[in-house]
């Protein structure tokens, strides 16, 4: 009997036993498959809705803008800024080519959406082309890029663009020192030779239109990054500098010997004054101010060590260094510089430069454990700071008053830049923050030796931060802007503009007008054909002579949402495209005799195969 | 032994069956709120607009199809028929909704046509005849084959031509 009990426990045993093994969540956590869940919801934008924010980030090296939604992370639209686009005809059409003067690329770093009153006001955003010195302005109506201005004297404006309180200036500091006016020095000479400088550009938001107001001219350091101030701090720009050793070559080690670079503080308002007064030499053009000809425009402040990032808090009274080779964030007060600037206390000169000493505006270092390579500081709503670790591959919160450190999240890998929802303005939202992210490794389906780059997006509404998703990125994510979804008032059609300049909008007056050897055309594209003339006996041909100019000024006259054309002629390499209302220009030699086919290279209807022409050229 | 043997079964199956009741429950498959939601994205709200297809007959087909699944329109702030005075009945009675909206007048339809608030202003521009006439022999592939399966009497053109009159006033 007792061996029947004991067999029959031993059953019951085994058998909870074996249905505990394959059947309990074991080693689950309840919490955690729910928690998956609501990650799940938060980046999920059903279709039909859409997404909370814009995030408009850089696109390095490609020059280009991306276009995503937040939280969904849907790449929205790429927005050709420097580099030339075959899919938009960008650097075709005869307009986007002139912008583009002859350069085939550009590498965007640092956006800036213009701002009123230190908030987005969501018009404009304007791009830094760290290769080729030149800005851009985007309108943010259209998405089309509106203007770029080639700076002269500059070294690579690496640490622009940032935007003072109300757009008055565009601020771009220069990366590597240069001789000015193009001039040739040897690099022995560097010290005396070669300069830093500041471009300072306005914007006429009207005329649409860059004007460099005026350059400040610095020692040749090597500005990395800078930030302008807010309310209290308004006037003022502060830059990060690197290579205060002036180191000529090998950099990596050269330009990495001493303890504490320095930290640059601007009164542009000042400058702006001297500049206004007339009483300032000009390079080239360019009125060239020396900040050290106008008292209390320039001031110094030593910092740990080949700092990147400085950024100023949304109100204005401090600004924080991320030391990058020093592992702690360095938050400085401007009202204890604003003291000693006013008490004449300094610690002594460099170039001339009034240096105020580390103790005297410092207020706090912060310095997670084992946090190394910060880079950028991103803010929320409730006075915290958000910073990227390069090396530690993290994402650290602290709080700005106290310096506690108050939450730690991995990243996937390797971040650069921060951006919080609209994390850059007096008014940050406090809800998500995307860490741009250099190197992906293993996060997503190989596609060979070169990885993408990602970004990883973080839920920040929250005493800790949540991990949201991690998305591939094309090269290559530098900063970006995220600006609340509403801000940004755009157009889908271009306005029907019976003055503007070679539009024609009616298909019976679509002509031909010869003069010599050019030939212009003022046709009309419309779903699903092109009427180059309207009296011709096919209306969609043209015949020219071989080494004819020929100027084709197409209008698109279907006034309708999302029926753009495509315009490419086969085998002249050539494509541009005319959205909505809109007039574009494609201008060429026709220099190669032949039959060449025409078609609208981006769908447009039911019958877009079809809404082709023809480009004869008769031999000479 | 055999008695052993039959009892270590039946009790080991039993805790195993009592095992999976009680584990097993939180097993059941539910549809976690996104992916209902997923599939309800799916199955369309309005009749939107399908992707323009290579031929005319897909765009006439849709037309045909989509427009008896045409339902309320939504208020848009464009003048309400009573205020016009504008019969807009006719857009859905002819099929017309299955590819077109007219915004001016409150009327939604599909996206893959233009929108009609303006054609009658735009239809002699781009096509080089006024209005009636185009609907009467249009010079476009797509509303050439579109009248042709479904022609127009004269009382319903002209009733279409003055809603859009008045459309393009608004």
């Amino acid at each position: 009997m007792l061996n029947k009990v004991l067999t029959a426990l031993l059953g019951l045993t085994s058998g909870l036993l074996v249905a505990t093994v394959f059947f309990a969540d074991i080693g689950k956590q309840d919490d955690g498959a729910s928690t998956l869940q609501s990650v799940a919801e938060k980046v999920y934008v059903p279709q039909g809705q859409k997404d909370e924010y814009y995030l408009l980030s850089s696109g390095g090296h490609s020059g280009q803008l991306f276009v995503y939604g937040v939280p969904s992370m849907r790449k929205i639209r790429t927005v050709p800024v420097f580099s030339v686009d075959a899919a938009t005809g960008y650097g075709f059409d005869k307009h986007s080519k002139e912008m583009l003067g002859g350069y085939t690329w550009g590498d965007f770093h640092h956006p800036a959406v213009s701002e009123t009153a230190g908030d987005y006001d969501g018009e404009f955003l304007f791009a830094n082309d760290v290769a080729n010195n030149r800005i851009a302005a985007v309108d943010l109506t259209y998405f089309h890029t509106a203007d770029i201005l080639k700076l002269p004297n500059m070294g690579g404006p690496h640490a622009g663009v940032f935007v003072t309180q109300n757009t008055e200036y565009i601020a771009l500091p220069t990366r590597f020192a240069r001789p000015v006016s193009d001039e040739y020095a040897a690099l022995d000479r560097y010290d005396e030779a070669y300069k830093g400088i500041v471009s300072m550009v306005q914007f006429d938001r009207e005329e649409r239109k860059f004007n460099l107001a005026y350059q400040i001219v610095l020692p040749p350091w090597s500005y990395d990054l800078s930030d302008a101030g807010k309310k209290v701090s308004g006037d003022w720009i502060v830059m990060t500098t690197y290579n205060t050793e002036f180191a000529t070559s090998n950099q990596e080690i050269n330009a990495s010997q001493k303890d504490r670079d320095y930290l640059v503080l601007i009164n542009w308002r000042k400058l702006a004054d001297q500049v206004a007064t007339g009483d300032v030499p000009e390079v080239d053009g360019v009125k060239m101010v020396d900040p050290r000809d106008v008292e209390g425009s320039i001031f110094a402040v030593p910092t740990p060590k080949s700092p990147h990032g400085v950024d100023v808090t949304p109100d204005g009274t401090r600004f924080i260094a991320a030391g990058k080779l020093a592992p702690l964030m360095t938050v400085f007060s401007f009202q204890k510089a604003f003291n000693a600037i006013e008490q004449g206390k300094f610690a002594g000169e460099e170039f001339g430069i009034p240096v105020i000493a580390y103790e005297d505006v410092l207020e706090r270092e912060v310095d997670p454990p084992g946090a190394l390579g910060p880079l950028h500081t991103q803010f929320d709503d409730r006075g915290n700071a958000f910073n990227t670790m390069f090396i530690s591959s993290e994402v650290v919160k602290w709080n700005i008053d106290t310096g506690q450190v108050l939450d730690r999240k991995p990243v996937f890998y390797s971040p650069g830049h921060a951006t919080s929802s609209e994390g850059d303005t007096v008014a940050p939202d406090g809800k998500y923050l995307i860490a741009g992210n250099k190197i992906a490794k293993d996060s997503f389906l190989s596609v060979g030796p070169s990885h993408p780059e990602s970004a990883d997006l973080f839920d920040i509404s929250g005493d800790t931060m949540q991990h949201l998703v991690s998305v591939p990125v094309d090269p290559e994510p530098h900063y970006s802007q995220m600006i609340k979804a509403d801000k940004i008032k755009t157009e889908v059609v271009y306005a029907k503009d019976e003055n503007r300049p070679n539009s024609v909008w009616a298909s019976k007056d679509a002509r031909v007008e010869r003069k010599g050897n050019e030939v212009h055309v003022y046709g009309i594209a419309m779903r699903s054909k092109y009427i180059f003339d309207a009296e011709a006996e096919r209306p969609d041909a043209l015949t020219v002579k071989q080494g004819d100019r020929v100027v084709f000024h197409l209008t698109n006259i279907d006034l309708d949402q999302d029926i753009t054309h495509g315009f490419g002629i086969m085998d002249y390499d050539l494509n541009m495209e005319v959205q909505p209302g809109q007039t574009n220009t494609l201008e060429f030699v026709a220099d190669k005799s032949g039959v060449f086919p025409i078609y609208c290279t981006n769908f447009c209807s039911a019958l877009h195969q079809e809404m082709s022409g023809y480009l004869l050229v008769e031999p000479q | 032994m055999r008695n052993n043997i039959a009892i270590f079964a039946v009790t080991f199956l039993m805790a195993l069956g009592g095992g999976l009741l009680v584990f097993g429950r939180d097993d059941t498959p539910e549809a976690s709120p996104v992916a209902s939601e997923a599939t309800t994205a799916q199955s369309p709200a309005s009749p939107g607009a399908p992707d323009a297809g290579e031929h005319a007959e897909t765009v006439q087909d849709m037309a045909q199809e989509a427009a008896p699944a045409v339902g309320a329109s939504e208020g848009s702030g464009a003048a309400s028929p009573a205020q016009t005075g504008a019969n807009t009945e006719i857009f859905a009675a002819k099929g017309c909704v299955g590819c077109h909206s007219v915004n001016a007048l409150d009327v939604s339809g599909g996206s893959t046509g233009p929108d009609l608030s303006q054609a009658f202003v735009n239809v002699p521009d781009k096509h080089g005849k006024e209005l009636g006439d185009f609907l009467k022999e249009p010079t476009s592939a797509v509303m050439s084959s579109v009248i042709s399966a479904s022609p127009l009497s004269d009382e319903e053109r002209e009733t279409i031509v003055n809603a859009l009159r008045v459309a393009s006033e608004q």
